[in-house]
């Protein structure tokens, strides 16, 4: 399989401010964390608020510079590109955010706004290319003309898909582009992304806080706690199957979920200071005294499938 | 006041905003019993929020709300009372949390201090019982090491440790219903999970009524005994949570249900978006979801829906239900 991105070894630390003179805290958003998106290839990004997943997909675009390892694109290393040479490759990588509210600039007719990201990858621009992005995301033509506020939010989480996607863009990365909407207005954003994805051959990090959604969308999912991969493989395997202890405690927590109860006691932990060991034993029902030892190696576990857990005699 | 009587009777509440410009609610009926469960659910722009700040008359002084119909509290209408009166239920009585605890805790007081108040203000419990109270309360609902956090400020507590605060604070003068306004929507579904095992929890010890506020028609399955289902202002449709999730009888409920991804016949993914958009303020003649709705004909558009019997206490604000079956 050859892949479109290819993340490895990437990890992204933050700065912290100096609380002792000589040491120099560091907040670990992301460590360490391989994984590859086919051409057309839609992988799911899921974990709590604080496990790294916004962070990560903005590494995985070379919006943040990884601090540690390489993010290639088609085998180019970004962090490689001179600035120019970046410039040229955000034409085919773009993204979407949560809040269509803030993505949009209120002052410029949305028509403005979908010409400006044309024209700036020097491509045509004009009213009849314009018209025929926003026909993409089922808007139309006199649409163009309008400001941000005179739409819905859906409407404008169109808008802000049309945006990314005029120029032809070949990895998306959306970051919980539903999850601001109401439910009858997620289903119509989720159904376009789905289309689209048929249509323009599009690979995705689809990041979501919503398994169900993540469910229905990915292809294969990747299940981060606090900046690490503790579980990835075919999204189906993953929400029938879980191997991961905390795989398994997510799936039971979502709301209608049919597993048997698992309540994780506490919430995640500073990424400031993560524990040792496995990071997630802090919380797991089955943390022994050695997870305490080492961090946890992915290991493969069926034909695709990986996890970062050292039990192997857990029924999840 | 027998022992089968609800505690909270809604009756045919309405609610306007800006001198009757924007109907916000129309005609809502809800009851609620000691230990049950009401899960009212809705869209943005339902009418289920405000609804719930009807019950205890929570609105902005601008806002303009003009509330007709009846809100009964064991017996007693609460829409008509004065100001002064009806604030002797509120928090005693009723209490109330919100999607958002952040903006309900006061940043500059330490979070015992506000639980602390309550007591004081509601109860006459004096500094050092109320003090102690408070740290009862905070290990209650599951704040650990409740010692060193009683002295902590909103801001270094997580979201999921201040909405813990936020229930403490209700609960701190054993409300008899709990109204609880999207508590969890801002949460993670790990953290979420604990809030409602706690409030489960609570609820089978206090014998408290807990009327539910939320958009997520998954999380009903799990919480609810009663759901009522909200559309432009109305119950669209009412009854126990597990038949109207499991034999929807109104098409709204089930379009709700067929917007989640599910897998159709073949096992392929499916999303249904609901055609459109619901009116907003100003609604239709007749049915108000008949715009939206697949199974619509004339009579429909025609004259309004009443609610009517689908099954034994499950109703429906449909003329077609039964096409639904």
């Amino acid at each position: 399989m050859t892949s479109l991105v290819s993340l490895r070894d990437v990890s992204r630390h933050f700065p912290l401010p100096r609380r002792r003179l000589f040491t120099r805290p560091v907040l670990r958003a992301v460590q360490q964390v391989s994984f590859d998106v086919a051409p057309g290839e839609v992988v799911g990004l899921v974990g709590e608020s604080g496990s790294g997943k916004s962070t990560l997909g903005r590494v995985a675009l070379g919006l943040l510079p990884a601090t540690e390892g390489a993010v290639l694109f088609e085998g180019q290393d970004l962090g490689a590109l001179r600035p120019a040479q970046m410039r040229a490759m955000r034409r085919h990588m773009q993204m979407v955010f949560q809040d269509p509210f803030a993505s949009l600039n209120p002052r410029r007719s949305v028509g403005g706004a979908i010409a400006e990201v044309l024209a700036l990858h020097g491509l045509p621009h004009g009213e009849a290319d314009v018209g025929a992005a926003l026909a993409r995301v089922g808007l139309e033509a006199a649409d163009m003309k309008r400001r941000p506020r005179q739409f819905s939010g859906g409407q404008r989480q169109r808008i802000a898909i049309a945006r990314a996607l005029a120029v032809r863009p070949r990895f998306l990365v959306a970051d919980e582009p539903v999850s601001a909407l109401d439910v009858s207005v997620q289903a119509g954003i989720l159904k376009l992304l789905q289309e689209l994805r048929g249509e323009l051959g599009l690979a995705m990090l689809f990041i979501s806080h919503d398994l169900t959604v993540v469910e229905a969308m990915a292809d294969r999912v990747l299940v981060l706690y606090l900046g690490r991969v503790m579980e990835a493989g075919p999204a189906r395997e993953i929400f029938r199957a879980p191997r991961h202890p905390y795989t398994a405690a997510l799936l039971a927590s979502a709301p209608g979920s049919k597993r048997p109860e698992m309540v994780l006691q506490g919430e995640i932990p500073s990424p400031a200071s993560p524990p040792s060991g496995c990071v997630f034993r802090t919380r797991c029902p089955f943390a022994l005294p050695d997870c305490a030892r080492e961090v946890p190696p992915l290991r493969s576990v069926a034909p695709g499938h990986e996890k970062a857990c050292i039990r192997d005699d857990l029924a999840l | 006041m027998n022992a089968t009587a609800p505690l909270l009777e809604v009756r045919d509440l309405s609610v306007a905003f800006k001198g009757g410009a924007i109907q916000a609610v129309d005609g809502v009926d809800l009851a609620i019993g000691a230990g049950e469960t009401l899960a009212v659910v809705g869209e943005s722009g339902s009418g289920k929020s405000v609804t719930s700040l009807a019950v205890l008359r929570l609105f902005g002084r601008d806002d303009g709300a003009v509330a007709r119909g009846r809100i009964l509290w064991r017996g007693e209408d609460l829409l008509p009372m004065p100001e002064a009166t009806l604030r002797r239920y509120r928090g005693r009585e009723i209490a109330i949390i919100f999607q958002d605890p952040g903006a309900s805790l006061n940043p500059v007081f330490p979070i015992g201090e506000q639980i602390a108040e309550v007591l004081r203000r509601h109860n006459g419990t004096p500094k050092r019982a109320a003090r102690a109270q408070a740290l009862d309360l905070l290990r209650d609902v599951g704040i650990a090491d409740p010692e060193r956090r009683i002295d902590s400020y909103p801001h270094q507590l997580s979201g999921g440790m201040r909405q813990r605060v936020m229930i403490a604070i209700a609960l701190a003068c054993a409300p008899k219903l709990l109204i609880a306004d999207e508590p969890t929507t801002a949460l993670d579904v790990t953290i979420q999970a604990q809030i409602l095992r706690l409030l489960k929890a609570l609820q089978a010890r206090t014998g408290m009524g807990l009327l539910f506020i939320t958009h997520d028609l998954e999380l009903v399955a799990d919480i609810a005994d009663r759901i009522a289902v909200m559309y432009a202002g109305q119950v669209v449709e009412t009854g126990p949570a597990a038949e109207v999730l499991a034999r929807p009888a109104h098409p709204y409920t089930r379009a709700l249900l067929e917007c989640r991804p599910h897998h159709d016949a073949d096992g392929v993914v499916r999303f249904a978006p609901i055609p459109g958009a619901p009116p907003r303020g100003i609604f239709p003649h007749g049915c108000r979801f008949a715009p939206r709705c697949a199974l619509a004909e004339e009579a429909c558009r025609a004259s309004a829906i009443p609610l009517a019997a689908a099954a034994e206490r499950h109703e429906t604000r449909c003329r077609r239900w039964e096409v639904l079956a």
